[in-house]
């Protein structure tokens, strides 16, 4: 279904919202906006709601934006602001870290390296790797979306024990992606 | 734990919305101080927020709409792209689970023929019958004939009224300095007041003792004893239970192969001496007093330390208990601090229950609530008069200073007494309030500000004419080294808990006190006494009376087989790789592995006693590929070259004899070598002859580590 009117003109018309190059970027930069604010909020809702406030800005200042400069970086500047806009607001839920700290974060994530794409082969990588056990427990843990408060429900164990082992599995897989990336990466 | 360790657990409790305020504040303190913990922390954060994006749980379903309605294009194919992201599904699994898996059914095809021969081996070593009685005893006299014995009447018995406590000082032991513990104030303590009675006590009295009273219960129960153990038998035994892990290859045979008489003795006293041992106990002693888990914050490392000081010292037991119960100062710099640290909330009843279980052999736990309903003499009163000796201890954390160039900042609590006073209130099941002051054994104290009363419980215990403190201690000692106390449960002392050696416990623990607590001598006589000495072997007829296991009372008549602990397990699996490759594996990850490794066994409960289950079942397979680690995966092949290039002349029967050696400390049966040989045959028949050998040598060395002898202590 890849129909269309913008097909041709690369150039969208202004009335009608943004095009397909647009879009394009826009829609393969959504994870690293989210993984941008994740480390800066405290909760996966709080990061969600700061991405959606996000992207609102962005969609409506889509025609400020030079195509040819850092999309990518253009939208981190605007989650940034969104995330300070967010610690303004009151609507998160748990106490908030401190702005020095925040500030400190979102300087640190600039400097990265955008490395995200082969970050998300390598950890693709190191999960099939895990023993089933653990495979099963991120599963609960990540498509299920619930909570590992939930998951230890569900499954009768202690939270503070889920909490452990999911500390444990995250752990392997940041070694593991670690090695995959200083490696090289293609040791398939 | 290092600065990194526990920014990961912070970060892992950030992830799970989990942190505490006081963690928080710790997290942001690492995050403003150490650039390394900023990007240590975004790397784990922005893992969980690919798993969370890839989860789908994440922006997924609003960027749908989002775009859709913002957009009027159906670039929905990029989209899904993005939303497709990480399959989870363990179908991709399969693949690169293939190697390991195949493996683990060899393994476990070879596992059903090895334990087939253990099986066989156990049978046929019946055959010979157990050896009289009176054999044993000539036995003993040469074991032990040589410079110790002073006297060998039986009846040579210690005196049994007088048992001469040695004398305490409490500033010596308890109160160490909160600054970096003195090792001259803390040395000064008892033990050469106490050398005057030790003169007294021989050794070799003391083991005489044990062996005749054990060998009373065997004649008054008619049971002949299981033959002496192998000189393989035992010294894996020797190590294992003293340092715990298994011997080397070398450590073995330097022993199989030594002739002389006295050749146990020798070991027993290196082994007791050798620094192993001494990090076995405190390894031990860490996880009694504060659990494997460690939920709460306390210096864990600061505590083993100062165990394992304690230990390598051979402090008196008794001093190292006073110094637990009436530490002062900081969690980092005076170690034992960190006992109550862990156990001080929720009114100190954690403190209470664990040290009346641990040092006093007592449960008490339940009569926090109601008196105990079998033993009259434990009272919901007697609970609560031994916790009114907690109540000054006061517990705080010390703000830490913001320079982190020096040396890797942890978090620091203090341990004092608040001088607080007054009795102890508790509602009976009536609900009726009641009040008592600090009390035990009988002596109370007042109940205003003007004592310390930890310093006072030191000095009661200490006084106890029933010494319990010491026969806490000998009960759990000798389980550890028998598998079966005098009392089962171990820490479940008193009138209502029948004892299976009344004389022996008692004699053990007067010779313990008179020694003066010298934990080095508690386990010499234990480990040099005859029972130490049997084989596990049994014969049906000892079954039907010594079953400890089905619930009978243990006579101690053949060594009680049973299940390495993980750490144990852990230890062994490296010691048995080393001894087949001859080298180390990776030694660098060592004890913060290890104890990782052990955690992931662990399952903490928040009950009144801080309680935590180990939920390790000895499943080894389960256990090797729970190590996560490439070391093992890596080795394992590695070792099985390293045996093939060492035999390339020799014949095929001595890579099973050396992989059995390195694993079980034994030599291979003929059962194992044939199934070595079929699968070298089966193997060489599509593989060129080296690579058959590696390959089944690889197998073997899994198979024998499968294998449930190599996971017991026997």
């Amino acid at each position: 279904m890849v129909a269309d009117k913008s097909d041709g003109s690369p150039e969208p018309d202004s009335q009608s919202g943004p095009g397909e190059d647009f879009v394009r970027l826009f829609t393969q930069t959504q994870r690293s906006i989210y993984l941008f604010i994740l480390p800066l909020v405290r909760t996966a809702a709080d990061a969600e709601e700061v991405l959606q406030e996000t992207n609102v800005v962005i969609l409506s200042k889509w025609k400020q934006f030079e195509p040819g400069t850092n999309f990518t970086a253009w939208c981190k500047a605007i989650a940034r602001l969104e995330v300070f806009r967010f610690r303004r607001s009151r609507h998160h839920r748990l106490q908030l870290m401190g702005e020095d700290v925040v500030d400190l974060l979102a300087r640190k994530i600039e400097e990265q390296p955008v490395d995200q794409e082969r970050r998300r082969d390598a950890l693709t990588a190191c999960i099939s790797k895990l023993r089933s056990s653990d495979q099963e427990l991120l599963q609960r843990r990540y498509l299920a979306g619930v909570t590992g408060e939930e998951v230890a429900h569900q499954m009768g164990r202690p939270a503070n024990s889920v909490y452990q082992s999911l500390g444990r599995v995250r752990r392997v897989l940041l070694e593991c992606v670690r090695r995959r990336l200083s490696t090289g990466g293609v040791q398939q | 734990m290092t600065i990194h360790d526990e920014l990961l657990n912070l970060a892992n409790l950030y992830c799970e919305e989990a942190l505490t305020e006081e963690q928080l504040d710790r997290l942001q303190f690492l995050l403003r101080t150490d650039v390394d913990c900023q990007s240590l922390f975004i790397e784990m954060i922005q893992l969980h927020g690919q798993l969370l994006w890839s989860g789908g749980i994440s922006p997924g379903h609003q960027f749908d709409e989002l775009a859709e309605s913002a957009v009027e294009t159906d670039d929905l194919e990029l989209i899904e792209a993005v939303r497709k992201a990480i399959p989870l599904a363990p179908l991709s699994a399969g693949i690169s689970h293939a190697r390991g898996s195949r493996r683990i059914v060899i393994a476990a095809s070879f596992m059903v023929s090895v334990l087939a021969v253990i099986l066989l081996v156990i049978r046929q070593n019946q055959l010979p019958g157990p050896v009289s009685v009176a054999s044993n005893e000539t036995d003993i006299s040469t074991q032990t004939s040589v410079s110790e014995i002073t006297t060998t009447s039986e009846n040579s018995v210690l005196p049994e009224d007088v048992v001469p406590v040695p004398p305490l000082k409490l500033d010596g032991i308890a109160r160490t300095q909160p600054q970096r513990p003195d090792a001259n104030a803390v040395t000064s303590v008892p033990v050469q007041t106490t050398e005057q009675f030790v003169a007294d006590l021989s050794d070799a009295d003391v083991i005489e003792e044990i062996d005749r009273l054990i060998r009373t219960a065997w004649e008054d129960n008619r049971i002949q004893p299981a033959a002496e153990a192998g000189d393989h038998e035992w010294v894996r035994r020797a190590y294992l239970t003293l340092t715990g892990r298994i011997p080397t290859i070398e450590q073995a045979s330097e022993y199989v192969t030594t002739s002389s008489p006295r050749k146990r003795d020798r070991l027993v006293d290196s082994l007791l001496s050798d620094s192993l041992t001494a990090e076995n106990l405190a390894v031990n002693w860490t996880n009694l007093l504060i659990g494997r888990s460690n939920p709460r914050d306390v210096d864990e490392q600061s505590l083993y330390s100062f165990l394992l000081e304690q230990f390598t010292e051979n402090r008196p037991w008794m001093e190292t208990v006073g110094q637990l119960i009436a530490a002062e100062g900081r969690s980092d710099e005076n170690g034992a601090t960190n006992f109550l640290l862990a156990h001080l909330n929720d009114q100190a009843t954690p403190a209470t229950a664990v040290t009346a279980r641990l040092f006093l052999g007592q449960q008490v736990h339940c009569t926090q609530c109601h008196d105990h309903p079998f033993a009259k003499e434990r009272s919901q009163q007697e609970f609560w008069s031994l916790n009114a000796f907690f109540k000054q201890a006061e517990r705080k954390r010390i703000p830490v200073t913001a320079n982190a160039e020096s040396g890797t900042p942890r978090p620091v609590w203090t341990l004092a007494d608040s001088g607080g006073s007054g009795m102890t209130f508790y509602d009976d099941r009536l609900g009726r309030k009641k009040a008592v002051p600090p009390q035990f054994a009988g002596e109370a104290l007042p109940a205003d500000g003007t004592t310390s009363r930890r310093m006072e419980l030191v000095r009661l215990l200490n006084a106890d004419s029933n010494h319990q403190v010491a026969r806490a201690m000998v009960n759990r000692t000798w389980a550890q080294f028998f598998g079966h106390g005098f009392t089962a449960p171990v820490d479940d002392l008193g009138p209502h808990n029948p004892v299976s050696h009344p004389e022996l416990f008692d004699h053990l623990t007067k010779s313990f006190v008179r020694s003066g607590y010298d934990m080095r001598r508690l386990m010499r006589w234990m480990t040099l006494s005859q029972a130490f000495r049997l084989s596990s072997v049994q014969s049906e007829a000892t079954l039907a009376v010594d079953d400890p296991q089905e619930g009978g009372t243990p006579l101690f008549s053949r060594a009680y087989p049973r299940q390495m602990g993980p750490e144990q397990v852990y230890d062994s699996i490296r010691i048995a790789i080393r001894s087949v490759s001859q080298q180390p594996i990776d030694s660098s990850v060592g004890t913060t592995h290890r104890k990782e490794w052990v955690e992931q066994f662990v399952r903490s409960y928040g009950t009144d006693e801080n309680d935590e289950q180990l939920t390790f079942d000895g499943n080894i397979s389960q256990a090797m590929l729970m190590m996560n680690g490439e070391d093992i995966e890596s080795a394992i092949p590695l070792a099985a070259g390293e045996v093939t290039k060492s035999l390339q002349d020799r014949t095929v029967s001595e890579a099973p004899e050396r992989l059995a050696m390195a694993t079980l400390n034994r030599g291979a049966t003929e059962n194992e070598e044939k199934a070595f040989r079929n699968r070298y045959r089966a193997l060489s028949r599509s593989l060129p002859a080296e690579q058959a050998m590696k390959t089944a040598t690889e197998d073997m060395l899994w198979a024998y580590l499968n294998s449930s002898e190599f996971v017991s202590l026997h």
